[in-house]
């Protein structure tokens, strides 16, 4: 028995443990540090790009109500400030969407706004997938 | 008579170059080795866009071993050849020297394998970055941006990599391929393979397969782990929403990943720098074509010779080694370590935030995308039906990918 231990120590005693010693104390170290300050600068990043554009939507709303504003109401379904809050949505589905609404509620009705439905996410369909399909 | 024994010796030449002759009870083994795997990527469907591409490489090259051969250069004696005119005459276009007893030779170049010169890009490390690229395509790191905390979920999963390699080395392995091995625990795919392929090359076949093997077995290894390291009352927990993230923050987050991770770990730059890329190209909206080539020809056209030729480096003589087993055993070891790891912050954050996360989120941090996020979403579901845990698993998740990329920068840093 005891020549059994003697071996094992000899085999523990060949092997090169400095360097699995530095490699796990490195390795979770900088994995650690690099993934922390990546969250800080995403933190910092984030923060900024939210205050700008909360900035920019603050004009853009005062902008619009000031717009709507100096708009003489009763402009017919394509008048008014549709077009210049289309939000990505084309010249030619604007006027059918106008024609549309105008056919529908006739010419007294002004469409403020026209805003492309949010799409699902790729993690929004895979959550779809994911609870219909088989497992 | 003369062509009776024309006819045998052709019968021989033709035995003695068939697999009859050539093949060892090693690559007959590998053949039913390579039927399994077949039969769990079909009929099983375990990651059978890599399964099926390694099984099928592992059959031909244990059919056919030199497939897998270097191309190698013969001199060939110019008989007859007196002046270095004739010799040029005689050689068929080959280039001609000549020799200190002045006889002349030219040098036959015999082509290689096919599976050699596709390997090229593993053993270059060409093709696991261009997998990563199509990753990028088709990853949205929307739920990490919203919740960045999940990068210590990403980083808590990839410890079951370092102390793997403590393991290995106390199996006997060298640093280089105890790094090679432990990183089966960052459960991705084609940083196993980056990483084998620059440290320790003649263990890949066997760390592929092992790698592939467990992401395909991860709703089977990681519930039992989750469901023992944490309480009914922890994995019911109901997540708040979260919060919708900006087309900017989603076209930043790429280039200031790249910024920061190539410049802290430089060697980690080709797999983080090629997944940023193709990130870039589908947030940036702007070059829809690459990035649906990226995603689709270009990611399956690679996946292809990257499956085939990673098969083909699991001979009979290479795989069937006692090391393959410690391989197998440690690789697992790995992955249950980076679960338990992963959940065990995930308790970690549950006890500091009072309860608002789930634990459960923790185990997606081994990459695995999207498996391991389902996997917590469904072991969340059983406690309570209602609770969709899917958006919340995919930021550690994906923070996964990156945590393993780092950790793979480091080991190659280290043991390279």
């Amino acid at each position: 028995m005891s020549g059994f231990f003697a071996k094992l120590g000899e085999y523990f005693a060949g092997l090169d443990m400095m360097t699995a010693w530095t490699v796990l104390i490195t390795g979770f170290v900088v994995v650690f540090a690099v993934l922390i300050l990546l969250i800080a600068i995403i933190k910092i990043y984030s923060t900024i790009v939210y205050k700008s554009e909360q900035r920019a939507k603050a004009r853009k709303e005062k902008k619009s109500k000031n717009d709507d504003d100096d708009t003489p109401k009763g402009t017919g379904a394509g008048g008014g400030n549709a077009a210049s809050a289309n939000g990505g949505v084309s010249g030619e589905v604007l006027a059918c969407i106008a024609a549309a609404v105008a056919m529908m509620y006739g010419d007294s009705v002004r469409i403020k706004n026209i805003r492309k439905a949010p799409a699902r996410s790729a993690w929004g369909n895979a959550g779809v997938r994911a609870n219909t399909a088989k497992f | 008579m003369a062509i009776i024994n024309g006819f045998l010796e052709s019968l021989v030449g033709l035995y003695n170059d068939s697999g009859l002759s050539v093949l060892t009870w090693q690559n007959y083994v590998m053949i039913l080795v390579s039927f399994v795997l077949l039969y769990l990527a079909i009929k099983k469907q375990f990651e059978p866009l890599l399964l099926l591409p390694i099984a099928f490489g592992m059959l031909l090259v244990n059919l056919y071993p030199s497939i897998m051969d270097p191309h190698a250069t013969h001199q060939v004696l110019i008989e007859g050849a007196e002046t270095l005119e004739q010799a040029k005459a005689l050689s068929g276009g080959y280039p001609v020297f000549q020799n200190p007893e002045g006889l002349f030779y030219y040098n036959k170049i015999e082509a290689g394998g096919l599976l050699y010169y596709l390997y090229q890009g593993v053993k270059l490390g060409i093709y696991p970055p261009l997998i990563f690229l199509g990753i990028g395509c088709m990853t949205d790191f929307g739920p990490l941006i919203a919740n960045p905390k999940s990068f210590i979920l990403g980083a808590a999963a990839q410890i079951g990599i370092f102390i793997t390699f403590i393991g290995a080395i106390l199996l006997g392995f060298t640093d280089a391929e105890a790094g090679a091995i432990g990183i089966i625990g960052g459960a991705d795919g084609p940083t196993a393979i980056y990483v084998t392929s620059k440290l320790a090359p003649h263990l890949l076949g066997s760390i592929a397969i092992a790698a592939y093997s467990y992401m395909a077995l991860v709703p089977v290894i990681q519930p039992p782990i989750m469901k023992a390291l944490t309480t009914k009352k922890e994995r019911a927990v109901v997540m708040e929403q979260l919060r919708p993230v900006s087309k900017l923050e989603k076209i930043l987050f790429p280039i200031v990943i790249v910024v920061v991770c190539s410049i802290l770990l430089p060697s980690a730059a080709p797999l983080i720098g090629m997944l940023m890329l193709g990130n870039l190209f589908k947030e940036s909206g702007v070059v829809e074509r690459i990035n649906k080539t990226a995603q689709n020809e270009l990611m399956n056209i690679i996946t292809i010779f990257l499956g085939v030729t990673v098969g083909a480096t699991a001979t009979g003589a290479n795989f069937l080694k006692l090391q393959t087993l410690g391989i197998i055993l440690l690789g697992l070891a790995a992955f249950c370590v980076g679960t338990a790891c992963g959940t065990l912050f995930g308790k970690l954050m549950y006890w500091l935030t009072g309860g608002k996360v789930n634990p459960l989120i923790g185990s997606a941090g081994v990459s695995a995308v999207p498996m391991a996020a389902r996997v917590a979403n469904k072991v969340g579901q059983q406690e309570n039906p209602g609770n969709f845990l899917l958006m919340h698993a995919m930021g550690p998740n994906v923070a996964g990918v990156i945590g393993s990329a780092v950790a793979a920068g480091v080991l190659l840093r280290i043991c390279g």
